[in-house]
């Protein structure tokens, strides 16, 4: 059986006392590393029992490569593809458990699953980027356990950018009791907006798509907000774990039922993807074109930019048609606003844009339009389509 | 959420901020009993 994350057993809070226990009180940052990593590890092992020495070979691999891709050495780019081809095999096997398995090598799923292996694959894609290009120095052992696999982030997120995580204090301010309340505060949020809101929500109202006619419409708008509350609440425990024990861990989410167009809704959805996304796919991308077209069709690029990386962000999150065109019907949103907001700058100047922008009836539609899109472009993955065919 | 390490809170505000915590945690503990799992089948 392949394991899950579950956040609702008494190992993850056990282990969650335990950190805040331990780093709570320490000073120095090499021993703060250490415990860190200690608690880690030892979370996965729970899950993973002796498998666990299968992750660490892993982080020793990785570890490995990264000081490798630190040195200017020519044959550094063939590493760094010999790399991405594994990471994405393993990428595969962990999104198509049922591929592992024909390929005989099925053995591997339950350890991808119990580091939740997608994300922990775009912190190593980040920490790889960000070493070869030479923005920050490459990670140590133990480093490299506390940036890819932190046990609050494990499964759901957020993913933190290996410039935030190496930038932060090593040793935070002391805890105050405030600080203390509004961590556990900000816990015991998501453990309500998933158990009591969601939970509400989805066995009051959702019927997984399998009524049709005007309640389909009325179920589009609640599974949007369902998934919505259900998903930021792991992203409100991790960031409340993550300042009871003086972890920098980002904000994820930022109201973005109020946006007013898709390039804002994934300014305040999954923000920490979203801008992964712009790190590591759009803005290279980007760059990379102007640069052989000499700054020339800027929309153009910018539209392949955003097919390409949305496209990509679709089988991210599974490798299947239906997140392909969810991802397509995003990377459409936000070509139409890419390409409207050029139009309207060119036919009303920036200070007749910005008169624009602060009328609030125009503001209303946009974000009514902008809500029912996402939430429409939702009802392709919630979808029964195997019902169908 | 206030990174302000100097804020201070008045012992009702502590009190109504506790109670709310214990609130949502007994209620979400209670309903997380049904069986559900905690975990997003979708990512």
């Amino acid at each position: 059986m392949i394991p899950t994350i579950d956040l609702a057993t008494k190992e993850f809070w056990m282990t969650m006392l335990l950190a805040v226990v331990l780093l709570t009180p320490l000073t120095k940052a090499t021993a703060r590393q250490y415990v860190f990593a200690a608690v880690n590890i030892m979370f996965i092992s729970l899950i993973l029992h002796v498998q666990v020495l299968w992750v660490l070979a892993g982080v020793l691999c990785i570890w490995s490569g990264l000081r490798i891709l630190a040195q200017p050495k020519p044959w550094r780019l063939v590493l760094m593809f010999v790399g991405l081809l594994i990471a994405l095999v393993l990428f595969v096997f962990n999104k198509r458990p049922d591929v592992s398995i024909a390929l005989g090598v099925g053995g591997v799923n339950p350890i991808l699953a119990a580091v939740g292996y997608s994300y922990a694959m775009l912190r190593i894609f980040d920490v790889g980027r960000v070493v070869y290009q030479g923005g920050r120095p490459s990670p140590n052992p133990v480093a490299t356990i506390n940036y890819i696999l932190p046990f609050h982030m494990l499964a759901a997120g957020p993913i933190q950018s290996y410039e935030d995580f190496y930038d932060q204090p090593s040793v935070p301010d002391p805890l105050t009791p405030v600080q203390a309340l509004e961590g556990i505060e900000r816990i015991a949020l998501g453990l309500f907006k998933k158990f009591v809101v969601a939970f509400t929500i989805q066995h009051v109202f959702l019927t997984d798509f399998y009524v049709t006619g005007p309640y389909m419409l009325f179920e589009v708008q609640m599974h949007y907000i369902w998934l919505f509350l259900d998903f930021s609440a792991y992203s409100d425990i991790a960031v409340g774990i993550g300042k009871l024990m003086g972890i920098h861990t980002p904000e994820n989410f930022d109201k973005p039922y109020i946006a007013r167009n898709m390039i804002d809704f994934w300014d305040r959805w999954h923000i920490s993807l979203s801008l992964w996304i712009r790190r590591n796919m759009f803005i290279p991308m980007q760059l990379n074109m102007a640069r052989k077209t000499g700054g020339k069709h800027p929309l153009l690029i910018a539209t392949f930019a955003f097919t390409v990386a949305f496209l990509l962000c679709g089988l991210w999150h599974n490798v299947s048609w239906p997140f392909f065109f969810w991802g397509a019907m995003h990377a459409v949103g936000l070509v139409i606003t890419n390409t409207y907001r050029y139009w309207l700058t060119k036919k009303l100047g920036s200070k007749g844009v910005k008169a624009y922008r602060q009328k609030w009836t125009y503001r209303l539609v946009a974000q009514f339009l902008t809500f029912e899109y996402v939430a429409f472009s939702l009802l392709i993955i919630g979808y029964p389509w195997k019902e169908l065919f | 959420m206030s990174d302000d390490p100097a804020i201070k809170l008045t012992w009702w505000q502590w009190t109504y901020r506790l109670i709310k915590i214990v609130l949502m945690i007994v209620a979400a503990y209670w309903l997380s009993r049904t069986g559900e799992t905690f975990f997003y089948q979708g990512f």
